[in-house]
């Protein structure tokens, strides 16, 4: 297989942009996606959630390439051409190209009655001509999923789990860089849906071994009771997650995935109405949380408020220039100053929580500006001059590239006005100050 | 692309629904060798005495379009021909189709059964007319031709040598033919055909006697049928042809003989069945017939075939095949089925033909050439049954198995 490559740095593997579908003609005609946006990192696993007829098919064969696009454009990162390709406008060969950097898993698995599983997998791996050990991978894969004893049989033979596993082995026997599936583990007991799924984990990035090793069963327990992984299992991952950054996109109602997941993106009515990177929605709680005023605020609001600032990408990545979303998230270079010393408060003001970077406290008792404290990811400042009104009592000063997520004055006044636990709890946290 | 015989897996997954598939293309493939067969037979039979003609060129009238056709030429003209630079010899060569009736009459009067009509062939026994061994110098045959009233009968005649109707044809068997006496004392290698159940060489004389001279006025011999011309040794038969021609032209616009060459006169003959009787084109039919049933039935078993792995298919698409693969699985499938279909249907055929030579006399001949023509058309008849259910595979959509 020739080797593939990751996007560069900060790029998403997945780019979806404005897209609207439309099924039928005329009085028929039925739009069933409406302007959809949607960026996808490498190595992440997604799951879309949302009711039935809410678009999360359509969409998903769209950016397989199984539909041609009529509005708006899907971008899918090339790694054996270095580049996007943009879906749209294909033609039928530039789709059947596309499909290729694609592992699809499907609910129905259509594995072809007439071939043994191992067969049915070397289909998808013949489309990569030239592997030097196919037959050994293949081996393995389906080994891993646990049909070593049955590689032989054909699918007739083979129960409805066992026949998903052959599906999932074939979807993943050419590492692709982005899996599609559609309820992927189904059909599949305990055991089996965890081995995909940590499978699935492992191909996206590196994970300590600490948390693989939670998911090991130990000796003397059932892994058919338990479902956990054999030890053999895992001690096959690394040799099959030899490469890194498959992103994965699951349609699935199964929680073992969803706990699982590292963006979860919400569909209704054909629209996303939510793209939540859960490593980023933790982040952002867990820094309004260590704020005194967010603190005080029922978990739920604090959540509604975290969610209003996340801008659907991983704390550990930069924000792009031009990225949708990010209208809560500024950028300053290093030395820019972010807040002033003196500054008057006024319905523009900000709270700061920082996602990126390092900022220096600088406060000027007279006697010219000393760092009282330096502040990194998950820190704030900027509280309490909205809440008492004051002006600024220090400057802030960005170290280094640094972003932050900001919250307007309007907030801080809905729960100044309607919460009155919230003021008690500011009066006793800033009264004295 | 893929190694994994999916044409042949798909095929032979299931190998009763194969064998069943198979049998459909054998039954095609049988259908289309029989009509050929008879085609074939058709021809062949037709040309049967040409075959036989020991000639380099030959002389026949223009309007003789058939052997059966009863037109002749003045024997002048070969008188005429033999003097034409680097012509050696000339013979003449009588042909009777229809009135040379032959009637057993060994039998019991009581049980003898209506006549038959026997194509009789009238040579000068020394003349090598015909290329037999039968009829070459020194056979026991040649001089017991010359004979008057003895005849060559035909061994591939219909039902010989166990004619249930006639008796058995034995050797120095006395029967009648149209009403004369004649003796087998020999038989010759020719056949039935559309026209007669079979030959009878006689000398020339013996073919005035029985089929001349009671019908003609004057000179019985003087209107020949074919003219045998052979050359000098080392004389190019396309110049001696044209100085042929040339001087059987002499006089009129309208020459009242041909000159030909074996071949062009058994194209001639071929011809002339082929295009100016329904013979030619019901047979032609019938055998487009076993085509197209064929196609049918390959069709419905590719179709099928696509119908029942449709999803598959479909996977397929969706994971990166292109219609090209596909459409070669299907053709791949078309030529499993053709090949399997054709060899089984070769064997089946061979035998039916041997059993049809025997009860029709016909001449049914499983040449090379034959073979690969019909092993064409069947692998044209799939392949063009895979393209049509093709289409419906093409236009799979890949977004259904999602």
């Amino acid at each position: 297989m020739a080797e593939s490559t990751l996007p560069p740095a900060g790029e998403p593997l997945l780019r979806i942009r404005g897209v609207n579908h439309v099924f039928g003609t005329g009085d028929a005609k039925t739009q069933v996606l409406f302007d959809n946006d949607l960026e996808v990192m490498p190595g992440e696993l997604v799951i879309m959630s949302g009711p039935s007829g809410s678009g999360k098919t359509t969409i998903l064969t769209l950016i397989g390439g199984l539909r041609s696009l009529q509005s708006g454009d899907i971008d899918i990162w090339d790694g054996r051409r270095g580049e996007y390709r943009s879906l749209k406008g294909l033609d039928e060969n530039g789709l059947v190209e596309v499909r290729r950097l694609i592992g699809f898993i499907f609910q129905r698995h259509n594995l072809f009655d007439s071939l043994q599983a191992t067969q049915n997998v070397m289909m998808a791996r013949e489309l990569f001509p030239g592997g030097t050990d196919d037959a050994a991978d293949i081996k393995k894969i389906l080994t891993y999923l646990g049909l070593s004893a049955r590689m032989h049989y054909k699918p007739a033979e083979l129960s409805g789990g066992q026949r998903q596993r052959v599906a999932v082995a074939r979807a993943l026997i050419n590492r692709p860089k982005l899996v599609l599936a559609d309820e992927p583990t189904a059909a599949l007991d305990a055991n089996s849906g965890l081995a995909v799924v940590t499978l699935l984990q492992h191909l996206a990035r590196e994970r300590p071994f600490a948390d693989l090793e939670k998911l090991i069963a130990k000796p003397g327990d059932r892994v058919d009771e338990t479902g956990r992984l054999t030890r053999e299992q895992a001690d096959m991952l690394p040799d099959l997650a030899n490469e890194r950054g498959t992103t994965s996109l699951i349609v699935t109602h199964d929680a073992r995935i969803m706990n699982r997941a590292d963006r979860i993106v919400h569909m209704e009515r054909g629209k996303i109405v939510s793209n939540v990177v859960v490593a980023e929605r933790l982040f952002v709680a867990e820094g309004l949380r260590r704020c005194a005023v967010f603190a005080s605020i029922l978990p739920e609001e604090r959540q509604a408020i975290a969610d209003g600032l996340c801008v659907g990408l991983s704390p550990a990545l930069p924000i792009r220039p031009g990225m949708k979303g990010t209208e809560n998230v500024l950028t300053f270079e290093a030395g820019e100053t972010i807040v002033r010393q003196g500054d008057a408060v006024t319905d523009d003001s900000l709270f700061y929580l920082i996602r990126r970077g390092k900022v220096r406290v600088l406060r000027d008792a007279g006697d010219g500006p000393k760092t009282i404290v330096e502040l990194g990811p998950q820190d704030f400042f900027g509280d309490r001059a909205l809440l008492v009104n004051e002006p600024r009592n220090a400057t802030i000063q960005a170290i280094e590239t640094t972003e932050v997520y900001t919250v307007g004055r309007s907030t801080f006044r809905k729960y100044e006005a309607t919460s009155r636990p919230f003021i008690e709890r500011i009066a006793a946290v800033y009264g004295q100050t | 692309m893929a190694k994994t015989p999916l044409a042949w897996a798909n095929l032979t997954h299931d190998r009763f629904r194969f064998a069943l598939f198979v049998l459909g293309v054998v039954f095609a493939v049988v259908l289309m060798f029989i009509q050929l067969g008879f085609r074939g037979a058709l021809l062949d039979s037709q040309s049967l005495f040409h075959d036989k003609l020991n000639a380099d060129l030959v002389l026949i009238s223009p309007n003789r379009q058939a052997l059966a056709m009863p037109e002749t030429f003045s024997r002048r003209r070969l008188e005429q021909a033999s003097a034409v630079p680097g012509v050696a010899e000339v013979h003449p060569v009588f042909v009777s189709n229809g009135m040379g009736v032959l009637r057993h009459t060994a039998g019991n009067a009581a049980e003898r059964k209506p006549s038959r009509g026997i194509r009789v062939i009238g040579i000068d026994p020394d003349s090598r007319a015909l290329t037999m061994p039968e009829l070459q110098p020194g056979a026991r045959e040649v001089e017991l031709l010359k004979i008057p009233g003895n005849a060559l009968f035909d061994r591939k005649s219909v039902g010989f040598p166990d004619e249930t109707e006639f008796g058995p044809y034995k050797l120095g068997v006395r029967t009648e033919l149209s009403g004369v006496a004649v003796t087998f004392v020999g038989t010759v290698p020719f056949g039935g055909d559309f026209t007669s159940d079979g030959a009878m060489v006689v000398s020339t004389e013996t073919f005035a006697n029985l089929l001349r001279r009671p019908y003609t006025f004057g000179t019985p011999l003087a209107n020949i049928d074919i003219g045998v011309i052979r050359l000098e040794a080392g004389a190019d038969r396309r110049t001696v042809k044209t100085a042929l021609k040339r001087e059987l032209a002499r006089g009129t616009e309208m020459p009242d003989v041909d000159v030909l060459t074996v071949d062009e006169l058994m194209a001639r003959e071929q011809g002339f069945w082929l295009n100016n009787t329904p013979i030619g084109f019901a047979f032609g039919f019938g055998m487009f017939m076993g085509f197209a049933v064929g196609l049918v039935i390959c069709y419905q078993i590719l179709s099928g075939d696509v119908a029942d792995h449709l999803g598959e298919y479909a996977t397929l698409k969706a994971v990166g095949y292109s219609n090209f693969y596909l459409a070669r699985v299907v053709i791949q499938e078309s030529l499993i089925l053709a090949v399997a279909g054709y060899v089984a249907g070769l064997a089946v055929s061979y035998g039916l033909y041997l059993v049809l030579a025997q009860v029709s006399g016909l001449p049914m001949n499983l040449t090379l050439e034959r073979c690969l023509w019909l092993f064409l058309a069947t692998v044209l008849m799939c392949v063009v049954s895979g393209l049509i259910a093709m289409v419906r595979l093409v236009r799979t959509d890949p977004a259904d198995v999602f």
